[in-house]
């Protein structure tokens, strides 16, 4: 068994077993790193050196349809662009609309099920095998059979609705409503994974404390409000950074659910970068617009994940 | 976990890896033809391996969505990975792809094949011209052709009760539209809702005058357009200035939006083209706007599907909708082009083509085309070939293309055609202010007036829309594949 890097007790007289221990710490810390180089190495091709290529690209004229390609410095023009183009804030607008609706919305259902999950006595295996599957599933592939279900010529949701009297609804041919369609697609396909993970929060909080709760005869509202809650709230907090961070980059839903459409009402930044960049292959400006909204991104999880930092490293500390 | 075994067992994958990596080259040549997947490609595969068999030369066929075909070519052919010997593009690309460099001029190759085999003249001359020609040069050869018409269920056309009823109220006689203000008097009069009577009956659910592709898809475009170049309006002007903030463009994209799409389904406004042939086959609507023509063994099984109906096909309103095809052009990066050329030359030829349209493809083979005894033994699926051929004829005779399949910004501007119309139509902005975006798009991708290299703009060219015969083309019955056959 491996002692990591943890030195050995020095239990010999000369202190020969020292040198070892110290020895094989070593050589822990070079097998830590072969096995972490191969990882580091795809991070490195797939994730760093793009980002350095478009940062680079981002200063430069970059068009590769054009027979100059990626030509000359141009200093902050593509920046200067991004953040005069109309259709770029439309989008970034669009795309917080979606985030803030789909993962609120996600966080609140997902937890709900959650409680609901941990409660409950009898097929709570077979409860959370079938909460899974949205998740297990394409969301291109999916997005296509919603298509269909939201067809307000043909869609189970029309046929639904109609069976109860409520007006049929143009789920993804009207503007005003076909962000709503696609959030609700999102809901059901991601709720599921906020409630697995605060499920998993819950099932792992310690039992003394509620004991207590319960024998001082305390509500099921105080005990969730002042011990339930704040101690899963580092999870909580965990699952709205991974949440939000995914939200913000949707993509498939979009393609296979409107395309953008109607009009552009369902364009979000990543659609319309994905134009920008791979339809129009400015990837200069698709590059500068990226990177603004990834620096926005990382700024947010930032500040979200430091809270979380903090609150784990305070929770360390009382435990101590 | 043994650490020796451990890194032993690291080796192997290593050395799996490596093997993989550096796969020797494989005996003869393979050529890789990039397409779009799921269309026609068990066909594609069975004349990949007859054409195997027959040369030796494997054919690797790489599937690629529809929707990133064009991305993940032009993608490559930047980057002269001679990723794909066969690119396969749509008319609207034709242009960039050939004035960029990313298709091999083939003249050369024609000339020196045999004539029998790539039967070169046998191609309807107007998909040649959209599909094959740039700058008087052939970089490609079509083998698909999505050509737009017109369908309509002739059962309730030729219901005596709709017939006096239509009469009466628009005071001209029922029948295939010449005109899309015709087409629109026609939406508005199959207009129906429970309870009201269709072909005599009572209706118990509400039906559609006409079904149209108003979501953000590409057909969106090929239908307002279609009405556009019908009225003498063009995308791009003759001079390369942008048409579609023109008067008579302006007036077109109203009407779509206007006059046709208040008398179609709700679903519309996200429909693309499988949604109208559901439409069609659900008994929803009575007439397309200007529509695929290949679609219609599809729309044929609205046949079996709705008691008596009947499926019938013209030219669209005016003639001038889309014709166009799917292409397949040898890649300026292929390292083996004759071999890749050959293939070309035989998967779009006479045999393989014939084979491929007795499968539900549509041809650009004017001798498959007109073949009357192979259309009589296939009628569910070539039921649409008379009036292709009408609507093709048409056009090369009127040598009507539209410009901006003959600039390189083409295929871009055919994207942003997408969103602008959608955008019209989902009524997010009045069609005028979308035009206008559109004309800026336009003229933000060509960087100015766009260059066009359209070789229909010569003396004989006249941009008025040539007038199509239908009392000959009714006569011919050919919008009745059942009539059209007896006749023969």
């Amino acid at each position: 068994m491996s002692t990591g890097s943890v030195p050995l007790p020095d239990t010999s007289v000369n202190g020969s077993t020292g040198s070892k221990a110290k020895h094989r710490a070593l050589s822990d810390t070079l097998y830590s790193v072969f096995l972490i180089t191969p990882a580091m190495i795809l991070i490195l091709i797939f994730a760093l050196v793009p980002l350095a290529y478009a940062i680079n690209v981002s200063f430069r004229f970059a068009d590769l349809t054009s027979p100059r390609g990626v030509a000359e410095w141009v200093g902050l023009e593509n920046y200067h662009f991004a953040l005069n183009d109309a259709f770029f804030w439309s989008s970034v607008q669009r795309t917080l609309h979606f985030a803030i609706f789909a993962v609120v919305i996600e966080m609140i259902l997902g937890v709900a099920i959650a409680f609901l999950l941990n409660d409950i006595k009898w097929f709570k295996g077979l409860a959370r095998s079938l909460i899974i599957l949205p998740l297990a599933a394409s969301p291109f592939a999916v997005g296509l059979i919603w298509r269909y279900m939201y067809h307000p010529d043909f869609g189970v949701f029309n046929y639904l609705i109609s069976r109860v009297g409520i007006p049929e609804q143009n789920w993804l041919g009207n503007s005003q409503i076909a962000m709503g369609s696609v959030i609700a697609f999102d809901v059901w396909q991601w709720t599921p994974f906020v409630a697995l993970i605060a499920l998993a929060g819950l099932q792992a909080l310690p039992k003394e404390p509620f004991e207590a709760a319960a024998l001082d005869g305390a509500s099921r509202w105080r005990v969730f409000r002042t011990l339930t809650f704040p101690m899963l709230a580092p999870v909580l907090t965990l699952v709205l950074v991974l949440r939000t961070v995914d939200a913000v980059r949707l993509y498939d839903a979009i393609v296979s659910l409107t395309a953008g459409g109607p009009g552009t009402s369902t364009e979000v930044l990543t659609f319309y970068l994905y134009r920008l960049g791979m339809r129009f292959f400015r990837l200069d400006q698709a590059s500068a617009m990226a990177l603004l909204f990834l620096y926005a991104t990382v700024v947010f999880t930032g500040l979200l994940m430091r809270r979380f930092m903090q609150n784990m490293a305070a929770r360390t500390r009382a435990k101590q | 976990m043994n650490r020796i075994r451990l890194y032993g067992l690291m080796l192997v994958l290593l050395i799996v890896f490596v093997s993989f990596g550096s796969v020797a080259a494989q005996d003869g040549v393979t050529i890789n033809w990039v397409t779009i997947s799921g269309f026609y490609t068990d066909w594609a595969e069975q004349v990949a391996a007859r054409f195997e068999e027959d040369t030796g030369i494997n054919v690797n066929i790489i599937d690629v969505d529809i929707g990133q075909l064009y991305e993940t070519q032009v993608l490559e052919s930047v980057a002269d990975t001679g990723a794909y010997d066969l690119l396969t593009y749509d008319a609207g690309q034709k242009a960039e792809f050939a004035e960029s460099g990313y298709l091999l001029q083939i003249d050369e190759y024609i000339a020196a094949a045999d004539p029998e085999v790539i039967a070169f003249e046998d191609i309807a001359p107007a998909l040649r011209e959209v599909t094959s020609m740039w700058r008087g040069g052939v970089f490609g050869l079509p083998y698909y052709t999505f050509t737009m018409g017109y369908f309509y269920r002739c059962d309730l056309f030729e219901n005596p009760d709709e017939m006096t009823a239509f009469e009466a109220e628009y005071g001209y006689a029922l029948g295939i539209p010449q005109n899309y203000d015709q087409m629109a008097d026609i939406a508005e009069f199959f207009r129906r809702t429970p309870g009201e009577t269709l072909a005599g009956q009572a209706i118990e659910q509400d039906f559609y005058g006409i079904g149209v592709m108003a979501g953000r898809f590409d057909q969106v475009q090929d239908e307002i357009n279609s009405i556009a170049w019908s009225s003498g309006a063009q995308v791009i002007n003759d001079d390369g200035t942008p048409g579609v903030d023109d008067p008579e463009f302006l007036a077109a994209a109203n009407l779509y939006v206007d006059e046709l799409l208040p008398f179609a389904p709700p679903g519309a406004l996200s429909s693309s083209f499988d949604q109208i042939v559901a439409q069609m086959q659900q008994g929803l609507i009575a007439q397309t706007a200007a529509f695929f023509l290949d679609q219609y063994a599809n729309m044929a099984k609205t046949e079996d599907m709705i008691p008596g109906a009947r499926i019938c096909t013209a030219p669209a309103p005016g003639v001038h909708s889309w014709v166009g095809a799917f292409g397949v052009g040898v890649s300026s990066d292929s390292t083996h082009p004759q071999e890749a050329f050959d293939f070309l030359a035989w998967m779009a030829g006479a045999e393989a083509q014939r084979e491929f349209a007795t499968g539900g493809g549509t041809t650009c083979r004017t001798s498959i085309l007109t073949d009357t005894a192979l259309i009589s033994e296939n009628p569910q699926t070539m039921g649409h070939y008379p009036t292709l051929v009408s609507v093709l004829d048409h056009t090369a005779a009127a040598n009507f293309y539209p410009n901006y399949l003959f600039v390189p910004q083409g295929g871009k501007i055919y994207d942003e055609m997408t969103t602008w119309y959608s955008t019209a139509a989902a009524g997010e902005m009045s069609v005028e202010e979308a035009m206008a975006n559109m004309a800026t798009a336009i003229e933000r991708q060509c960087g100015g007036a766009c260059e066009i290299a359209n070789e229909a703009l010569g003396e004989n060219y006249t941009p008025v829309p040539m007038p199509f015969d239908y009392e000959a083309f009714v006569a011919s019955q050919a919008n009745d594949i059942d009539a059209w056959i007896a006749a023969q």
